[in-house]
């Protein structure tokens, strides 16, 4: 892929976790907003570091990039580095299971109701191991035109639902605890922008010109996909207010009260459009999973193999929780700690060992 | 390329085809395998169970009506009649069918109903949600809870409380439309024409009840029984319900309601009718706009609204030249008329301790450390809330007319 298509990945990467708003709005309410807004700072920093671990690791003379994977064995030996690179494996599994599952329910509970979750669980595996076996290269195709339409069709239905809204529903604020919004700036943090780390797994995937440094890449990318979050959370605010925290799926149930002339009814193909993006960001998750194990195991990316990571991840989407309360429950209270101390923690030590071994070289 | 496409292009169409239902046995539902509901009116049970078997406690139960549209009948006139229930015999024969079920909440009712009916419920297209007053004097959130669980059910049904018995609205037969929900619906629509009546769903009434000190006010219909007996029973709706919470508390009349419509700035339309020097005189509204703020010292909250309305002359029953003096004369009448309307709306909420307005939402919005002091004595203190009213009417058209209709009196020309 380009490194314009990168950015768009990205981009479309940030978007999916739309999802992730309705975990926010349960620690922030109606100061979500500014926990976001904080945390994409935050993101963009975590972004940086990414980038500069990469750079950091790309060889200009060979024009050859290292993986997350190998730069953990530069950095910690082989065995040890392979045996860190399984926890990276580990959160970006977790997240792409919680992601599915996620996706699952939804479909099940709001748009194919008296379908058991599994199987549409089933599938969405299905097509990710299918997608990720093929390459992201054919999504990557798409990125642009899926950001691109989802502002539009965002941005349409916040200009439908303005009716509904209430300036005064994003007030008061300040009011919360100094620790609400630690835990609402780490959440926003870790969902979705630790789980960028994936892209390290998959950005010497990327050609083009000084295809090392792909800082600027990955902010632009954040840049372009936040707004995106940050409509969705003052949409919710503005019109839900109080509500915003009593929902299964807030951004979905605000789009049921969109009723004007011939825009009514259109929560369905909303739903639609929020599955493919969350799909779109799970099948990456499954691909840099799948890559990085590949590295990992040293084997070839086999049809049998992609069969087995779905398996997997099949079954660590069923039993990752045994209902939504208990999912948002671990979401809440265990995972942006896991995500923030492995996605954010570890490669920052890694980044400043490498720096210090590249000190020692010299 | 043509590789990349037919990639895309599969997984978009697996998408489109399972998730919307389309191929997946189970999922779809054919129009004659669903009794489309278009209005819903829950009662206390009073009476037996009429065989459903229901669990939980008796007290607790519930008699749910749902108006079920035939599909087949629904082109035809109505059946004649004074709205006979599901048990009588004049119910064949209409575009209708008031399913009467009774149930311990409101999803056993509803699956109860297959009992009785041959296709399941379909909330979906439901209008109306018609609860007695009986009813909400106990509380209506708990029955709620089911709209917005639910799937189907939608969040933009205008909620009504009715006077007695809410089967009995349903049942009522409509002069106009084939439905009496349809015809329920399209009333409290065309409220908005006077403005004496708010509009409310059931998304703003969950809202206002979530919302900390802010009590929602809910439209009111009861039948009007003639009592010439060849005239038809009908709906009347005026008025609104108040609700502290999710208990309604006491009416308002239509005066009363637009009076606190005009401070909320929910007044898009209606007529101001003034007695001017024994002159009937009707002022339309075109616009208006309302606003308040509050501000709390030495232990008293005191409000300050401000309506700006523009009006249109729409009837002068007199004589004489209608002249800029007497414009001025009718906009000053027309504050004072507004005023009186603003005053004795916000009497009636204070006295029943119902913050429609919001002061202490604005409080907690806008002055939240005023707020943080004032929390545990405000409804104390909103008993004892001062208002002051500016209201700036402006009668910007006189219609088509300039001079009155009546101005030449015997043929000779004033």
């Amino acid at each position: 892929m380009s490194k314009r298509q990168f950015v768009f990945i990205t981009a479309c990467f940030v978007q999916g976790s739309f999802m992730y708003t309705m975990y926010y709005y349960q620690i922030a309410g109606n100061e979500s907003w500014i926990t976001l807004l904080a945390g994409i700072l935050f993101g963009i920093a975590v972004a940086f570091m990414y980038g500069a671990l990469y750079k950091m690791h790309f060889d200009k003379d060979n024009d050859s990039a290292k993986g997350l994977v190998e730069i953990n064995m530069a950095v910690y030996g082989k065995s040890f580095g392979k045996l860190l690179s399984l926890l990276y494996v580990g959160t970006l599994l977790l997240s792409c299971s919680r992601m599915l599952r996620e996706a699952g329910q939804f479909v099940a509970g709001n748009l194919l109701m008296g379908i058991n979750w599994t199987y549409i669980l089933a599938i969405l595996v299905i097509l990710c191991g299918w997608t990720a076996f093929y390459g992201v290269k054919y999504f990557a195709s798409i990125g642009t035109a899926t950001c691109l339409f989802m502002y539009i069709f965002t941005i349409v239905l916040f200009i439908l639902l303005l009716p509904h809204s209430k300036l005064y529903h994003l007030l008061p604020m300040g009011k919360e605890e100094i620790h609400t919004y630690f835990k609402g700036i780490s959440l926003c943090t870790a969902l979705p922008f630790s789980e960028l780390v994936a892209f390290l797994i998959i950005a010497p995937d990327v050609r083009g010109e000084n295809r090392g440094n792909l800082k600027k890449e990955l902010f632009y990318g954040i840049l372009a996909g936040s707004p995106f979050l940050l409509i969705s959370i003052l949409r919710d605010t503005l019109v839900l207010g109080p509500l915003m925290g009593d929902f299964s799926y807030p951004g979905y149930e605000v789009i049921r009260l969109v009723n004007y002339k011939v825009f009514s009814n259109v929560e369905s193909l909303y739903g639609i459009i929020i599955i493919f993006l969350m799909f779109f960001k799970s099948a990456l998750l499954f691909y840099s999973v799948a890559k990085a194990l590949v590295k990992i195991l040293n084997c070839k990316g086999s049809p049998l193999f992609y069969a087995f990571v779905s398996g997997v991840l099949f079954f660590v989407s069923q039993i990752i929780a045994d209902s939504n309360i208990k999912l948002s429950e671990i979401v809440l209270q265990r995972i942006p700690y896991i995500l923030l101390s492995v996605n954010v923690g570890l490669p920052l030590v890694t980044l400043l060992m490498s720096k210090i071994k590249k000190i020692k070289e010299k | 390329m043509s590789k990349k496409i037919i990639c895309i292009t599969t997984v978009i169409v697996i998408m489109f085809v399972s998730f919307t239902g389309c191929s997946v046995k189970g999922t779809k539902r054919d129009l004659s395998s669903l009794a489309i509901v278009i209005g819903l009116a829950i009662d206390k049970n009073e009476g037996d169970s009429q065989g459903f078997e229901t669990f939980g406690d008796e007290q607790a139960r519930i008699l749910m009506t749902a108006q079920v549209v035939r599909n087949d009948s629904v082109g035809q006139q109505g059946g004649s009649g004074q709205g006979a229930d599901s048990a009588g015999k004049g119910d064949v024969g209409k575009p209708y069918w008031n399913v009467e079920v009774v149930g311990g909440n409101l999803l056993e009712a509803i699956r109860a109903a297959t009992h009785v009916t041959n296709r399941s419920l379909y909330l979906a297209q439901n209008q109306v949600v018609v609860i007695s007053s009986d009813i909400a004097k106990e509380g209506i959130a708990k029955y709620l809870d089911f709209f917005f669980r639910d799937h189907e059910t939608r969040y933009d049904v205008s909620l009504i409380i009715a006077e007695g018995n809410a089967g009995k609205i349903l049942a009522t037969e409509s002069h106009l439309d084939n439905l009496p929900a349809q015809d329920l619906y399209k009333l409290i629509n065309s409220q908005k024409r006077d403005s004496g009546t708010p509009d409310c769903t059931l998304f703003s009434f969950i809202r206002d009840y979530k919302t900390e000190y802010k009590s929602a006010l809910v439209p009111f219909v009861r039948v009007i029984e003639p009592k010439e007996e060849q005239r038809s029973p009908f709906l009347f709706v005026a008025g609104s319900s108040i609700f502290v919470e999710d208990k309604m508390v006491g009416i308002l009349d239509e005066k009363q309601t637009r009076g606190v419509l005009w401070v909320s700035d929910r007044v898009t339309d209606g007529v101001v009718a003034l007695d001017f020097d024994g002159i009937a005189v009707s002022l339309e509204v075109i616009n208006s706009k309302g606003s308040f703020t509050a501000e709390y010292s030495d232990g008293k909250i005191k409000v300050k609204s401000k309506v700006e309305a523009k009006l249109s002359l729409g009837e002068y029953q007199g004589q004489g030249q209608f002249d800029t003096e007497k414009v001025k004369m009718l906009e000053k009448m027309c504050e004072e008329e507004i005023k009186k309307e603003i005053n004795e709306g916000f009497e009636k909420i204070r006295e029943k301790s119902a913050d429609v307005l919001g002061i202490g939402n604005y409080f907690y919005r806008f002055k939240y450390k005023q707020w943080q002091k004032i929390q545990e004595d405000f409804l104390e203190m909103y008993k004892n809330a001062n208002m002051e009213i500016e209201v700036d009417a402006q009668i910007i058209r006189t219609g088509s007319l300039l001079k009155p209709i009546d101005a030449n009196s015997g043929g000779k020309n004033e």
